[in-house]
């Protein structure tokens, strides 16, 4: 899906939006349906559906804005989800024309890859940073099953940004991508 | 090359270089100590911390209408005050036990206090941080209630953390389960120093203890006060378990904190710095102690 640089404003500010909203549920309510040791990252979702759909030349900088907004809601910052993100997308541009998301399990199996290498990006990062592998071990028990849970929503939240992205990117011809 | 024929893709190589460098630079030095706030980053959490706010205020509302009515009329509710009651006698009587231990030690002819003086806040929790990777939430007191950075956080039971991240309205508190919070740490007991670190959402470590220093299952560990973090003499936890490696020259010890985070909805947050002006009397009396003692 190609992107005009000036499409790209409104379908990021409304992708912020919902960003906020999931940020606003799982820091505050998801304790209350027992998630009270995991998080559902909705913003790793959001950049693996930038680096998997869409092309520009800015996506990093696309991928740099959700990721800082997240870093408000969490002191983790958005340097890390930056790097990954954006290193994903190099990969993707190599392996765009293999990559098919002909129906909902296709889509969950790519986005679990992905989620895949991003954890791998991270930790080796963290390990980097901390020196130690416990806090790697302790964040791959916590990654299964999140991971898992983000690949099942995939499709749907895909879905919504899709509606997003879109119908706001026609091209010049008038066919959406 | 072929690659770089198209100017869009000089642009997005050059974006991404640009990018993943300075993401890189930052990640490796990042250090999560404080947090110094934009003025973004303040406009966007004050936006969104009230909503937060709200909505931990109507999750509370129904549990506590569902705990305290539909579960239990009356009896809970006096149980829950019964055991805030509990829990501040029980914190005096921990205070008192260890003022009398410091008085015998060596500061018989100065009155100082090992009590956590100053002003105090009360603030609730509004919300937990986004990622699982960190055991920080969010208060509802800011710059606009007196919280300074790095203010020492707690409840009657115990030592909670300090303040991260602050805005005028709202802080991030990161805990002592945190991977990224050391606090400097004394065995009650024995007196023997170390560092109490985050391990995981219901433990802590305790690192560089020797291997011949004489712990046991059960033994206080409180603040020792020095780092110009914490204060001294707030209860840490309990040490819950010991473990020696004979090849290792420290032993591995695991702290349960006093204060159980699971069910944490307020917090105290202490706004006095320790007065720089008692500080150095302090040192000097050690320092005339000593020189008597010589």
């Amino acid at each position: 899906m190609r992107l005009r640089l000036q499409d790209i404003v409104v379908s990021l500010f409304l992708t912020l939006i919902i960003l906020a909203v999931a940020e606003i549920f799982m820091t505050t309510v998801s304790q209350l349906v027992g998630l009270e040791r995991f998080r559902l990252q909705l913003n790793i979702l959001i950049i693996l559906f930038v680096a998997l759909k869409l092309e520009n030349p800015f996506l990093a900088i696309i991928i740099f804005i959700v990721q800082y907004f997240h870093s408000l809601f969490s002191i983790e910052g958005w340097a890390m989800g930056t790097v990954a993100g954006v290193l994903i997308s190099v990969i993707v541009s190599y392996a765009r024309d293999i990559i098919q998301f002909s129906n909902a399990v296709a889509t969950m199996l790519i986005v679990q890859i992905s989620q895949m290498i991003w954890f791998v990006i991270i930790a080796i990062l963290m390990y980097i940073r901390s020196g130690s592998s416990d806090l790697v071990v302790d964040k791959l028990w916590r990654f299964i099953p999140e991971s898992i849970v983000l690949s099942l929503l995939a499709p749907v939240v895909f879905n919504v940004l899709e509606l997003l992205w879109k119908k706001r990117n026609q091209n010049i011809l008038g066919e959406a991508e | 090359m072929e690659f770089f024929k198209s100017s869009d893709q000089r642009v997005t190589v050059a974006v991404n270089i640009v990018v993943v460098g300075v993401a890189l630079f930052v990640s490796l030095r990042q250090e999560y100590i404080v947090k110094k706030n934009s003025f973004f980053d303040e406009l966007v959490i004050d936006s969104f911390a009230p909503v937060q706010n709200g909505i931990t205020y109507v999750k509370t509302t129904f549990t506590s209408i569902f705990d305290h009515y539909l579960a239990n009329v009356d009896a809970s509710r006096e149980n829950d005050m019964l055991k805030e009651t509990l829990s501040m006698l029980e914190r005096q009587l921990f205070q008192h036990q260890e003022l009398e231990r410091e008085n015998e030690r060596l500061k018989a002819f100065l009155n100082f206090s090992d009590t956590v003086s100053g002003q105090k806040v009360l603030a609730q929790i509004v919300a937990a941080d986004a990622s699982s990777d960190f055991r920080v939430f969010r208060i509802n007191k800011g710059k606009a209630d007196g919280v300074t950075i790095q203010a020492t956080v707690v409840t009657f039971e115990g030592l909670v953390g300090y303040v991260f991240r602050l805005t005028d309205n709202f802080s991030d508190v990161i805990t002592i389960l945190d991977s990224n919070n050391r606090v400097d740490a004394t065995i009650s007991r024995i007196r023997a120093h170390g560092i109490v670190e985050g391990q995981s959402s219901n433990v802590c470590k305790m690192k560089y203890i020797s291997r011949t220093t004489q712990v046991v299952l059960g033994d206080t560990v409180i603040t020792s006060g020095m780092g110009n973090l914490y204060p001294k003499g707030i209860k840490i936890g309990t040490i819950s378990k010991i473990e020696k490696d004979s090849s290792d020259m420290t032993q591995r010890v695991l702290v349960t904190p006093s204060v159980d985070f699971d069910r944490l909805e307020e917090v105290i947050i202490l706004l006095a710095a320790p007065d720089a002006k008692l500080k150095k009397i302090e040192w000097n009396a050690l320092d005339y102690t000593e020189s008597i003692g010589n």
